[in-house]
């Protein structure tokens, strides 16, 4: 199946934590567009794994209009009271969990499966002085989901 | 309000939600391979386009709101006034502007000086500024008085000399408005200076017309400008132009209120005058109520000593009907020029009558009948404690004095007006008095919790400018008074109840008193002609008591 039959029948949004790739780690860039391209569209466990970073890292109140969207998630490690593994899980905890009554409200039955939401698990944590790595899993309600490649627009 | 919206932040969250499902089922329609839940699409495209959305969809409702008469009545303030304006046109009405009061100021010295008083020179008072009106020089010899802004010094006192200037407020609106007698300030006083005060009650401050004002005018404005019914002949009243009219001033436009009262009611008494007491009809009796509250008037006569004692003298003075037309009554009577501070002599006699001289008289019989109208005179007899009177002769000597009294104005012009043969219905007798008056006084006691300061300048203005302006109600609520008062409140401060009472001063001189704590009712005594429709509920913020108790 080539890459553009893989987007029919599929809803579309722009990228915007652009740089993933099927496997592996990579630094993610948090842009719409760049002097080489006029930005990607994306769809699938894509556009699902945006859609939860972009409620989990929005700080609920900071939309205008939209003030129960988002979480306390970045609130909280503003303060600066998450020291140990076991802060950063309860704090995750309760923000996964908000952030999930927010997709799930929005998603309706006639989504495809690995585009609708079902679980976030915080795998593994480290904490140094100023940095906090975060590893998390993402599951959708598809018991398995291939990674469609967002494609380029033209400038 | 502004119909455009200047702000992104007024709006509510429904409209903006409502804004956002529209946005997103217009894009579905046109793009459904489009996500629009809120991600990266859902937020800078929709959910902007939902903010601007909202927005023109709050713009369009204020104008809509401000284009339909229904929705001004329900909510004056929401409408936009350049809107309100051009709709109210339609209605021939036009918004007055806020008006800036004039009155004179009294300038004392403590000695017989020349001095010049710069035009722009400002006084202040009760927190308002007030600037000369030109520039004005007091003169210590009558025969230097050349221009008419050179003013005479006039001794009032020992080492007292006093003159006169206008002044306007700065900022125009009735905040402006000065008693009598109200202390000034100059910021640049001239030499010798020792007091400035009102001379009289200053006169024309006017508040911006608002737009309930307006809607409660619109009757008026559609109703013909005609001697017919109650709204046409209001609506003639307040629309007299001056240019076709002479004895019309600009402030007919700004009469607060009138009642008229007519054939079958039973106030109207001079529709009895046949042989049997039933009334014939033909008669129009109109009580005005040109301004909030009556303006103090000061008359210099010239009394007539009628009878001496070893302590005192009698002395008797006239009031002609044009000298005050329609006064209410005289407040004070003192030697000429004396200080504001000094007390008044004490009347022992005053007895009214009517002066019917000239041509299209109304019929009038009794003095009763033509009471505060502007053919109302008076005979007066007072009590002086002072002048001594040893050299004088009874029934020969005379002096000077100067008579402090209240009225209300625009009584003899609007009766002019209205006996115009141009003007007046040909079938009826009109007859314009100033409205019977009651004047209103409030106390109330004010309970704190905690250690706040109070505006109590602010609830009495409020109380004040409400009464004053209830038309011929004959009926006061305490319970709106507690709403006003409790809307300029600290939570944590509770109002008492509210003892009103009011002095209706009836056309045969006695007063007749009321008061109540719930709901201050005008009574009705015909044959006084006193009723809801004749009295006007005068309430001036200096008769408003306020008590603080520190309640914890």
């Amino acid at each position: 199946m080539t890459i553009i039959e893989q987007y029919l029948n599929r809803k579309i949004d722009v990228l915007a934590l652009r740089g993933g790739t099927a496997s592996g780690e990579q630094q993610l860039s948090q842009t719409l567009a760049d002097a080489d391209s006029g930005g990607d569209i994306c769809t699938g466990i894509q556009k699902l794994a945006q859609r939860f970073l972009l409620v989990l890292l929005t700080e609920q109140g900071s939309v205008k209009y939209w003030s129960d969207y988002g979480t306390t998630f970045m609130t909280e490690l503003r303060r600066g009271e998450i020291r140990t593994d076991a802060e950063m899980r309860a704090v995750f905890a309760l923000a996964e969990q908000d952030a999930a009554e927010q997709l799930v409200a929005e998603e309706s039955d006639t989504d495809p499966d690995d585009e609708r939401y079902r679980h976030t698990e915080l795998t593994t944590v480290t904490i140094t002085d100023s940095t906090a790595y975060l590893y998390l899993t993402l599951e959708s309600m598809a018991s398995s989901a291939d990674f469609i490649v967002p494609i380029s627009l033209v400038v | 309000m502004a119909i455009e919206i200047t702000s992104l932040d007024a709006l509510s969250d429904a409209d903006v939600e409502q804004a956002y499902a529209l946005a997103q089922q217009l894009v579905l329609e046109k793009q459904p391979n489009v996500d629009t839940k809120r991600g990266v699409l859902g937020q800078l495209v929709l959910g902007l386009d939902a903010i601007l959305g909202a927005a023109h969809r709050e713009s369009f409702r204020r104008l809509q709101r401000s284009q339909s008469l229904l929705e001004i009545t329900n909510d004056p303030t929401l409408a936009d006034d350049d809107t309100v304006n051009a709709l109210l046109s339609n209605y021939r009405l036009t918004r007055r502007e806020a008006q800036a009061a004039k009155g004179e100021v009294t300038i004392v010295l403590n000695q017989n000086i020349g001095v010049t008083i710069a035009a722009g020179s400002v006084f202040v008072g009760n927190g308002q500024h007030y600037t000369a009106d030109a520039s004005y020089a007091a003169r210590t010899d009558s025969a230097n008085v050349l221009s008419s802004t050179d003013r005479l010094l006039v001794k009032v006192a020992d080492d007292r000399y006093a003159f006169t200037i206008n002044v306007t407020a700065v900022t125009p609106g009735s905040a402006g408005l000065l008693t009598k007698d109200t202390e000034l300030t100059p910021l640049d006083p001239p030499v010798s200076f020792v007091q400035a005060y009102a001379a009289s009650d200053f006169t024309g401050g006017l508040d911006k017309q608002t737009n309930a004002d307006l809607i409660a005018l619109m009757e008026q404005g559609i109703a013909a400008r005609a001697y017919s019914n109650r709204t046409n002949i209001f609506s003639m009243l307040r629309n007299a132009d001056p240019s076709t009219f002479s004895m019309v001033t600009t402030d007919f436009a700004n009469i607060l209120a009138i009642s008229i009262v007519g054939f079958g009611d039973q106030e109207m008494l001079r529709d009895q005058h046949g042989l049997f007491p039933v009334s014939t009809g033909g008669r129009t009796d109109i009580y005005l109520r040109s301004q909030a509250l009556p303006i103090t008037t000061k008359l210099t006569k010239e009394a007539v000593l009628i009878s001496k004692g070893a302590t005192n003298s009698i002395w008797q003075f006239s009031i002609a009907r044009d000298d005050a037309p329609g006064f209410y009554e005289i407040r004070k009577i003192t030697t000429t020029g004396a200080p504001a501070t000094v007390g008044g002599y004490e009347i022992t006699d005053e007895t009214r009558a009517v002066d019917l001289t000239g041509d299209d008289v109304p019929d009038i019989v009794t003095y009763k009948e033509g009471i505060y109208s502007r053919y109302q005179t008076a005979v007066v007899q007072f009590r002086d404690t002072d002048t001594d009177t040893s050299s004088l002769t009874v029934g020969v000597s005379k002096a000077n004095y100067d008579i402090t009294l209240v009225r209300m104005p625009l009584v003899k012009e609007v009766q002019q007006f209205i006996q115009d043969r141009r003007v007046r219905n040909p079938a009826g007798d009109h007859l314009v008095k100033a409205a019977m008056p009651c004047f209103v006084s409030l106390s109330f006691t004010l309970y704190k919790k905690q250690a706040i300061t109070i505006d109590k300048a602010a609830i009495r203005t409020a109380l004040a400018t409400y009464v004053n302006n209830l038309g011929f109600a004959g009926r006061l609520y305490a319970a709106e008074l507690q709403g006003i008062i409790t809307d300029l409140l600290d939570d944590s401060v509770s109002v008492g109840a509210i003892e009103m009472f009011g002095r209706i001063r009836q056309p045969d001189g006695t007063d007749y008193y009321i008061s109540d704590n719930a709901i201050l009712t005008v009574p009705t005594i015909a044959q006084q002609m006193i009723s809801a429709r004749t009295v006007a509920l005068l309430l001036d913020e200096n008769d408003i008591g306020i008590g603080e108790v520190y309640a914890t």
